[in-house]
């Protein structure tokens, strides 16, 4: 018989069937890898079949040292055969030569250019994350007669601020930024990355990405989730409005957010391409777009294959973190994220 | 005062016969905010001198002055003219986008769908893993193997665009497909073309539009980064991004350069996203995946 004390209790957890999870985790696991190599793939011979080579100058080299150059880098052998030394090279952990910047390699150039662009990366998901969820569920929080409601003007605004976040391209905020901050107002450094100081203009232009998602989802979820009757109920038995809303209400408001960070990292990348732009910050983004207009292979298949990789671990992090916070989902067959 | 109340209580509710839509404040604004760049767009087209016309003699001057409402760049164009000229080609990608990622995503997530076991199966993988790419990047590769005009932009941004729309049109479908009049329609024995154009297309004729409604926007965004970072379109041709780019340049100078064009992407995508957003609210209940 259930009585209205255990529905008031929260949910025991399912019994944790480890067999079913592990196989399905290392299923994802299997998958990451092969998407992995159907991206090194495609990338592989969509550039070889550009037009132009990486050693296409506009003055013509002669013969023999065009010869010489395109045997050190293997490139007068068939295709296949490059793709099957670039794999082999890829298996022991090794990106090949850079093209253009000559006697570096692409290892180097990719560790070297990561740094700035994940402390930018990781700040802003950061600093996006934790203000945004403060946006978001104060206005419910603040105290109204009505037990599940929130403040409607403050919800309202919130709203508004979080379309108009996301409305909002990166590369402007960061000009926006530029402008007041460093050119006007001279409180910033405009350009470089030197100090902690210079990253608080990239940083804070990169965080509307994660503040605007943060936002407008866990507001959503917030809203649904208090419709549910068991949130009645417990405001019923008279649980405290802040006790309700920070326990229950969030707390159950989070999870669909937590599916969001895969997604989310993949919209910081596509933003930091500009604010590295504009910061002129040598990270990814930037020796990515001058690798691509030099034709140098390598180098964009080595940041290719490090974003895609990052992405795909995050998802499947993420999904493994879903299973272990909520317990519906726990051996459930399937992707959750 | 008890009489007031019973008048007030028994006055007909759904009064005026408007679509429930318009009652979604978001949606009215919306629309409201895209038609006023419509509006804006047009008098710099209609009533502004045209944007090729050059005048060294009248670079750089400020707003409200000597026929150019908005004063003109560094090489003396009317800059209201060009912010109406570089819309034009900032919509044509998103409208074109979206129309491409729908004739794509509606026959994958009609697929998936109807089909249903194996073939749903390997398409919605397939949808996971174009989520799980970088997609700014293979817009950026895609771009160098075809091109840097408006079809093979719209082309590129589709490719990794699709599955957006393809997941919508998806949900949508197998919702249908639990009503009643289509069991009842399957025990008829009814083909897939009825199917089709008796049921889909009168059914999920909104879906598409709110398929559209999600894409412009991100379209506009990708397409305008794109142009800012100096990939996107190609000099005769100019859009928003462009031209917020060129203006990037000029910022000590005349920072309006770069304020008109980027405020011009705001407004576009805040009027999109909120219709967008009020769509989905009215098609599907809840907030589709970001």
């Amino acid at each position: 018989m259930v009585t209205f004390s255990d529905a008031l209790r929260p949910l025991r957890p399912l019994p944790y069937n480890t067999t079913m999870d592990a196989r399905i985790i290392l299923k994802q696991l299997l998958a990451g890898v092969l998407t992995l190599w159907v991206v090194v793939t495609a990338t592989f011979f969509l550039l070889r079949l550009l037009p132009g080579g990486p050693f296409d100058a506009e003055k013509r080299l002669p013969p023999a040292i065009q010869q010489q150059i395109e045997a050190k880098y293997h490139l007068n052998e068939p295709v296949w055969q490059q793709y099957g030394r670039y794999m082999g090279g890829l298996l022991h952990g090794d990106l090949g030569p850079s093209y253009k910047y000559l006697s570096r390699s692409v290892n180097d150039m990719v560790a070297q250019a990561a740094g700035p662009s994940f402390v930018i990366g990781g700040g802003a998901l950061l600093l996006g994350c934790l203000v945004g969820l403060v946006v978001a569920i104060v206005p419910r929080w603040w105290h109204t007669s009505d037990f599940s409601a929130g403040h409607a003007g403050l919800e309202r605004s919130t709203h508004l601020l979080g379309v108009l976040a996301l409305s909002t391209p990166s590369f402007i905020v960061a000009g926006v930024l530029v402008l007041v901050g460093a050119l006007w107002l001279h409180w910033f450094p405009a350009a470089r990355l030197s100090s902690a100081h210079h990253a608080v203009l990239p940083i804070v232009s990169l965080a509307l990405v994660p503040f605007a998602y943060t936002v407008l989802w866990v507001r959503n979820a917030m809203a649904t989730v208090a419709k549910q009757p068991y949130i009645h109920t417990k405001a019923a038995f008279g649980l405290a409005h802040g006790q309700l809303v920070l326990a229950h209400i969030a707390r159950n408001a989070l999870l669909p957010w937590v599916a969001l960070l895969g997604p989310l990292a993949a919209a910081l990348l596509t933003g930091s391409f500009a604010v590295e732009f504009i910061f002129a910050i040598p990270g990814l983004g930037k020796y990515f777009i001058t690798a691509v207009t030099d034709r140098d292979y390598p180098l964009v298949m080595g940041i290719t294959l490090l974003y895609s990789t990052l992405l795909i671990t995050l998802n499947t992090v993420t999904d493994i973190a879903l299973r272990w916070l909520d317990p519906r989902l726990r051996g459930a067959a399937g992707e959750v994220a | 005062m008890s009489t007031v109340i019973s008048t007030t209580e028994s006055m007909p509710t759904s009064s005026p016969p408007c679509h429930p839509l318009w009652q979604d404040g978001r949606f009215c604004w919306g629309v409201a905010i895209l038609a006023v760049m419509g509006g804006f767009m047009v008098v710099g087209r209609v009533f502004m001198p045209p944007p090729q016309v050059m005048d060294p003699n009248t670079p750089l001057l400020g707003l409200g002055l000597a026929g150019h409402g908005l004063g003109t760049d560094d090489l003396g164009r009317d800059v209201w003219a060009r912010l109406a000229l570089g819309g034009e080609i900032s919509l044509l990608v998103g409208l074109g986008t979206a129309i491409t990622s729908i004739g794509i995503g509606g026959v994958v997530g009609l697929l998936a769908a109807r089909m249903g076991g194996w073939v749903d199966t390997v398409l919605v993988r397939a949808m996971d893993v174009l989520y799980s790419l970088p997609g700014l990047m293979l817009v950026v590769l895609m771009t160098v193997f075809l091109g840097r005009g408006v079809g093979s932009l719209v082309l590129a941004i589709a490719l990794f665009s699709w599955p957006d729309a393809a997941r919508v049109v998806r949900a949508s479908t197998l919702q249908l497909q639990q009503e009643e009049f289509m069991e009842a329609y399957r025990a008829l024995g009814g083909g897939v073309w009825g199917w089709l154009w008796r049921y889909v297309w009168p059914n999920l004729a909104g879906v598409f539009i709110l398929a559209a409604a999600i894409t412009i926007p991100r379209a506009i965004l990708t397409e305008s980064t794109l142009s800012f970072i100096g990939l996107g379109v190609e000099p005769p041709l100019s859009s928003w991004g462009t031209l917020a780019s060129e203006g990037w340049a000029m910022v000590r100078l005349a920072p309006r350069l770069m304020l008109l064009p980027t405020a011009c992407i705001v407004m576009a995508m805040v009027g999109f996203n909120m219709v967008s957003e009020a769509l989905t609210d009215h098609f599907q209940g809840t907030m589709s995946r970001g």
